[in-house]
């Protein structure tokens, strides 16, 4: 500031000397200011910038940066798919690998291509394979998740690139934006929750190198009949141009990145089958075979059935696989990366004995979990396996949950902690919550039916830590035997997120909940309901129900074995209990549609004719068809043909605007209807009611009557619709528009 | 590069160091520099239209300048035997042509405006009343034009009427018309209280980049805190003002004459804190408008240099004009003494208040909404001392607290009835709105309803939004009071001043509508 203050008088030398030390103070000041300033920014930023707990990306991206630098070996990026299902401890038990899996959600190929790079940085004399899970070049970058993934990268060269580059490609935000994430997320001081507080001193758990446990299986949750079953063939020669040319860009920076830097780049999708299918495993496979990379599609044979992946048991969602799933496809990859990629065995070397206490916190923080989500039938079991440092558990009974519990469980609760549990009477209402291990809410209440007073509910709050609660709950118990309405508790958890708890016995409500930011995770179920959140990734890991009305055990947690084991017993399909039924179903389609996909109908001249004579092959299902508005022109004569050889007569002489109906029973007797006059034909029978219009495809519908199946009218265009169902549990194991 | 837009910020601060660098003589030229890289960064190829208006009234004004020097020459060249007849038929002469050359220079600036902004205006009057079929054309205005246009017409004016000597530097002229902090919005100032500031260079004063730096950053709460966040309720209701009603669309009105009045002060404050920090004082433009007592006071304190340009260059000259002396006699005659001393100035006054409204925008509804300000100017010329005779007879003390809040509110009142008409989609709109505001004006209802959130501002935001506005008033209360606030901060321990100084500028970043996720409102008067 001295050359600022240069004037054209010409003062005598105190003057000047007097000004410039001035200057300099002012210079000073304006600079201390100017660093408080950037110190506020930095706070503000830090402040505001959200955590994404979710889909484990604050772990992923931190714990990256927790590694010893050059020492991993197998480097994993990819979208969610590749956060499920890539286990970097499982590959180190299987084989010693030295893996991370850098995928975050919706990562695009663009920032896999960028942490490619930052991990080649930072892991260079190490690194030997990449593997892309490659189901996300379907989609272009985001930049919502681009963020995600961009802004925990620590500032290198390599940010600095991809912050450039982002915004070029982008538009809409500035290079800057992406290095100073204040400038998007000033705005979040009015949404701020508990993740903005959880994140100051938040464990990144880099143990967990990049991999999001869970344990749920989907069929628990949802029915089977929504699961998508895995594509198991390539039906198809097509190609659809599925892949982005943003993705097919960065895919061939990336195999060149990894061919210039001897990187082997292995191209891999995982096995879950919601938007993936042919076109697209053709597209990847000519691009992998055009550049000599491996692709290993695990949707299809071989790989599928090598891996033993099965959906209903595998996939935490209809996306992402569960640990079950995760543990098959990271034991088959280490064995791959072991044999074909040169990745060596770490386990006794010195400089790689992080691996062992990572895998030691692991097994230490999710064995006990595995046990009792995956193969714990008795509640007591399951309890002692779960209640362990960082896990809240919750224990909420609903109806009644003391008809069968035995005495030896009844003495574990007690060992627990669990008093209260242990004095579980007929209809009791009950709340429990142990905080690592420790139970710090135990509240019991009895069946009111003999009350003569009553209110709305019985309400308690522990917002704060209660001090002596075990003790204390069994005097409020008792002062609250007399009222009417759920017992309602509403919890701090240590990662000060509020929990709402309510239980109700028969007789006070019949409920079991368990709220936490307005989601429900119980499964309010009759029995015990227990809900496990891990404190320290912040998520619901386990929701589950012992119904000890029914019995001291659950059906076996491992679905296939329990179903096999009733249907052996001669147990009827309507008897089963409904989870058991949905895997029943999910099992049929999924017989069904093996079949069904290696008849290649999408290739066929004659695919209706193909399709039909598929099905009728194998009597069991009944088959619904019905013509929608004037599809007859669609009909060849060489399908015409066939389909008279079938038996479908009045179908292979469908005339221009006729409607046409058909019911083909499981006995293989068909039932057509058309009409020469009428624009409409209807036709029914006990399960299935059909109606077709010559004119409108809109008004043709197919309409499964007791489960409500959604009548098929979300077509407006000409055609035939096919749809073959089983009579017993009226699943439709397939669908389709001709 | 808009002021709120962080290119801008880099900006400053580069002109500032640099401008701080260079040899005090070489100063302006880094002003020089400045402005017309930002012009062209805003405008492109439009600079050539203000270089253009920059090379003409340089040489209008030296062609007056002449014309005068000339005349005064041939004066004195008479000798003092010349008849006084002689002296005066020179003067005429030498004023002719220096009128002549100053309606030239009046009317190419105002004709390049009334084209630029007007054409389209006049042609679909045109095609409107007359029937004809002009085609509309596709007309970029350029930045400031409105501004720079009257700062020039000023100039030229005050040359011809000898107040200020005309610029022989051309590159030093340029920099007066084309500033870069108040050719965007104002204020509009003149040659004599500017041109000499921006010419000569200044040293560095710590105490004037302080000032400075709080100005420009109240100028970023008052953009970017207040005026966008309001921006988004009075879009929504001005938009879709056919869905509310009553109490609510006054509301809309009152929203956007403070949106409009913290997005205007608060775009001329960091201007005069650029300013201020290289050593030039710009104008101020505002002052406490919301505690006028009377329209006429709110438009002495609303956009002062407008209204003080207004005044010199179009009401004193229309109100002295042959024309409307006349007119002032022949109406005493008729109409009594009165009314008729009265006339005149109404009607010029009218006439500024056309022009006031026209200057906003081509529309009809700037037009009424300068004819609305005007009818209530010209009550309080027609009626001021009956209603103060009135008020006094009715025991009313005028200087009493409560007397002058009444006025206070009764002109907030007025004002925002005309703000239907700034800010209204259209005139139709304006009337609209007028018309719902009395459709059940008592129901109060959508202050409860959710309505307001569903304005397009969440709770929060409602909140710091009248945190800040009460800030506003509160600071205007005490400049109302004379208190100088930074001077006041000024004499703070340098722990509370930077406290302040932090305070404020976390709400700046944390606090204001801007960034990727919003896209920060351009100046209102920006557009003009």
């Amino acid at each position: 500031m001295g050359v600022m203050a240069i004037t054209e008088a010409s003062p005598t030398n105190d003057e000047t000397q007097g000004r410039d030390e001035k200057s300099r103070n002012h210079v000073l000041t304006c600079l201390l200011f100017l660093s408080l300033v950037a110190v506020l920014l930095i706070g503000a930023d830090i402040a505001l910038r959200p955590a994404w707990f979710e889909w484990n990306n604050y772990s992923t991206t931190r714990g990256f940066y927790e590694q010893p630098n050059n020492t991993i070996e197998a480097l994993f990026v990819g979208n969610s798919n590749g956060v499920c299902a890539f286990s970097p401890i499982a590959m180190y038990d299987e084989q010693g690998i030295c893996a991370y899996n850098l995928s975050t959600e919706q990562q695009s190929a663009f920032m896999s291509y960028y942490w490619i790079k930052e991990a080649n940085r930072l892991h260079g004399d190490s690194l030997r394979t990449v593997v892309l899970e490659v189901n996300e070049l379907r989609r272009s970058p985001d930049y919502a998740y681009t963020q995600k993934a961009l802004i925990p990268m620590r500032l290198s060269e390599v940010k600095l690139e991809a912050a450039r580059e982002e915004s070029e490609m982008d538009g809409n935000h500035s290079c800057l934006e992406n290095l100073f994430p204040l400038l998007s997320f000033h705005s979040r001081w009015s949404s701020l929750d508990w993740s903005d507080w959880a994140k100051f001193g938040a464990d990144p758990e880099s143990y967990k190198r990049g991999y999001r446990f869970s344990t749920k299986r989907v069929s628990e949750a949802m029915e089977t009949d929504e699961l998508n079953v895995p594509l198991q063939v390539v039906t198809s020669t097509k190609m659809s141009n599925g892949l982005t040319e943003d993705s097919l860009l960065y895919l061939d920076r990336i195999a060149d990145f990894c061919k210039s830097n001897d990187l082997q780049l292995i191209l891999v999708k995982t096995p879950t089958t919601i938007s993936w299918g042919s076109s697209l495993h053709n597209e990847v496979q000519a691009y992998a075979d055009e550049h000599d990379i491996a692709f290993l599609d695990m949707t299809i044979d071989p790989l599928i059935t090598e891996i033993g992946y099965e959906p209903p048991i595998d996939t935490h969602d209809t996306m992402h696989l569960n640990y079950f799933g995760a543990l098959k496809v990271s034991s088959w990859i280490a064995t791959y990366l072991h044999d074909q990629c040169g990745c060596e065995d770490k386990r006794n070397v010195e400089r790689y004995s992080f691996l062992e206490e990572d895998s030691k916190a692991w097994h230490n923080k999710y064995d006990g979990l595995i046990r009792a989500t995956g193969f714990d039938e008795d509640i007591s079991e399951y309890l002692r396996d779960v209640c362990k440092p960082g896990y809240a558990v919750t224990i909420i009974c609903q109806d009644d949950a003391s008809k069968s519990l035995s005495e030896e469980q009844r003495l574990v609760f007690r060992q627990l902690g669990l008093s209260e549990l242990a004095l579980l009477d007929f209809r009791d209402s009950y709340i429990a919550v142990v905080k690592d291990g420790e139970v710090v809410i135990e509240e019991r209440k009895g069946s009111p039916l003999n009350s003569t007073e009553s209110a709305d509910s019985v309400e308690s709050s522990y917002l704060s830590e209660p001090t002596d609660s075990a003790d204390s709950s069994e005097s409020d118990s008792k002062d609250k035997e007399d009222v009417l309405g759920p017992l309602s508790v509403d919890y701090l958890l240590p990662d000060n997120r509020i929990i709402h708890l309510k239980s109700g016995g028969h007789d006070d409500g019949n409920i079991a909940s368990f709220k936490l930011d307005k989601t429900e995770y119980t499964l309010n179920q009759r029995g015990i309901n227990v809900v496990v959140y891990d404190h320290v990734s912040h998520a619901v890991i386990d929701s589950t129900c012992f119904d000890t009305f029914q019995s001291d055990r659950r059906i076996s947690p491992n679905t296939y074995e329990a179903l096999d084991s009733a249907l052996d017993q001669g147990v009827r399909y309507d008897e089963l209990p409904t989870n058991l039924q949905a895997i029943y179903r999910y099992r049929l389609r999924y017989n069904w549609q093996f079949d069904i996909k290696h008849s290649h109908i999408e290739d066929d001249k004659t695919p209706l004719a193909t399709h039909l004579n598929m099905l009728l092959s194998k009597p069991g299902l009944e088959i619904a068809i019905v013509s929608s508005g004037n599809m007859a022109p669609k009909l060849g004569e060489e399908e015409r043909t066939m389909l008279k050889d079938l038996g479908l007569v009045k179908l292979a002489k469908l005339k221009k605007r006729q409607p046409y109906c058909c019911l083909i029973e499981s006995d293989g007797s068909i039932n057509e209807l058309t009409s020469d006059t009428e624009e409409t034909a209807h036709l029914e029978n006990d399960l299935c009611r059909i109606t077709s219009n010559g004119n409108s495809a809109s008004d043709s519908h197919i309409w499964l009557v007791t489960s409500g199946f959604p009548p098929y009218s979300d077509r407006y265009s000409p055609g035939l619709f096919v749809v073959a169902y089983d009579p017993v549990s009226l699943s439709v194991v397939d669908s389709r528009w001709f | 590069m808009a002021f709120t837009q962080m290119n801008f910020l880099m900006f400053i601060t580069l002109v500032v160091l640099v401008y701080f660098i260079v040899p005090l003589r070489t100063r302006w030229v880094v002003l020089l520099l400045g402005s017309l890289t930002f012009y062209y960064l805003n405008s492109g190829y439009l600079l050539l239209v203000l270089l253009a208006s920059i090379v003409f009234t340089f040489v209008i004004g030296i062609v007056i300048q002449n014309i005068n020097d000339k005349g005064k020459a041939q004066l004195s060249n008479l000798g003092k035997e010349a008849s006084r007849a002689e002296k005066q038929t020179l003067k005429l002469a030498t004023k002719k042509r220096a009128r002549l050359v100053v309606t030239l220079g009046i009317c190419v600036n105002l004709g390049a405006l009334l084209y630029l902004k007007y054409f389209n205006f006049f042609v679909d009057i045109s095609n409107g009343t007359l029937g004809t079929s002009f085609p509309i054309r596709k007309i970029v205005l350029p930045l400031g034009i409105s501004f720079y246009t009257l700062q020039a017409i000023a100039y030229i004016v005050d040359v011809y009427r000898g107040k200020v000597t005309a610029d022989r530097h051309l590159a030093k002229f340029a920099l007066f018309l084309s500033y870069f902090p108040q050719i965007v919005q104002g204020p509009i100032p003149r040659y004599k209280q500017l041109a000499s500031q921006l010419y000569e260079g200044h040293e560095f004063d710590y105490r004037r980049l302080c000032h400075g730096a709080q100005l420009i950053l109240w100028g970023f709460f008052l953009k970017l805190v207040i005026a966008d966040r309001l921006a988004v309720p009075v879009n929504t209701l001005f938009v879709d003002w056919k869905l509310y009603h009553g109490l609510l669309m006054f509301v809309s009105a009152v929203f956007y004459g403070l949106q409009v009045y913290a997005d205007f002060s608060g775009g001329v404050n960091i201007a005069r804190g650029f300013s201020q920090i290289v050593g030039i004082d710009l104008e101020q433009n505002f002052r406490q408008p919301y505690n006028s007592r009377s329209i006429e006071e709110f438009w002495r304190r609303w956009h002062i240099t407008l209204g003080a340009w207004m005044k010199d260059y179009v009401f004193y000259p229309l109100s002295l004009s042959k024309l409307f002396v006349e007119i002032g006699r022949k109406s005493r005659n008729i109409l009594g003494n009165y009314a008729g001393k009265r006339l005149p100035p109404i009607m010029a006054m009218f006439i500024v208040y056309f022009l006031v409204g026209f200057w906003h925008g081509p529309d009809w509804k700037f037009i009424v909404y300068g004819i609305w300000n005007g009818i209530f100017i010209t009550l309080g010329i027609l009626l001021g001392e009956q209603y103060t005779r009135l008020a006094t007879k009715l025991g009313f003390d005028q200087q009493s607290m409560g007397w002058r809040t009444f006025q206070i509110v009764r002109t907030f009142i007025i004002c925002s009835f005309g703000r239907f008409f700034s800010r209204g989609e259209s005139l139709e709109a304006a009337f609209g709105m007028i018309n719902q505001f009395f459709h059940g004006w008592c129901d109060i209802t959508w202050l409860f309803d959710g309505t307001l959130t569903s304005l397009g501002l969440e709770r929060p935001d409602w909140l710091i939004l009248a945190c800040a506005i009460a800030v506003l008033f509160w600071i205007d209360s005490l400049h109302e009071r004379g208190i100088s606030i930074r001077n006041t901060i000024d004499e703070q321990h340098v722990v509370f001043r930077w406290f302040v100084y932090c305070i404020a500028f976390l709400a700046v970043v944390i606090f204001g509508v801007w960034g990727s996720s919003y896209d920060a409102s351009a100046f209102i008067y920006g557009q003009l």
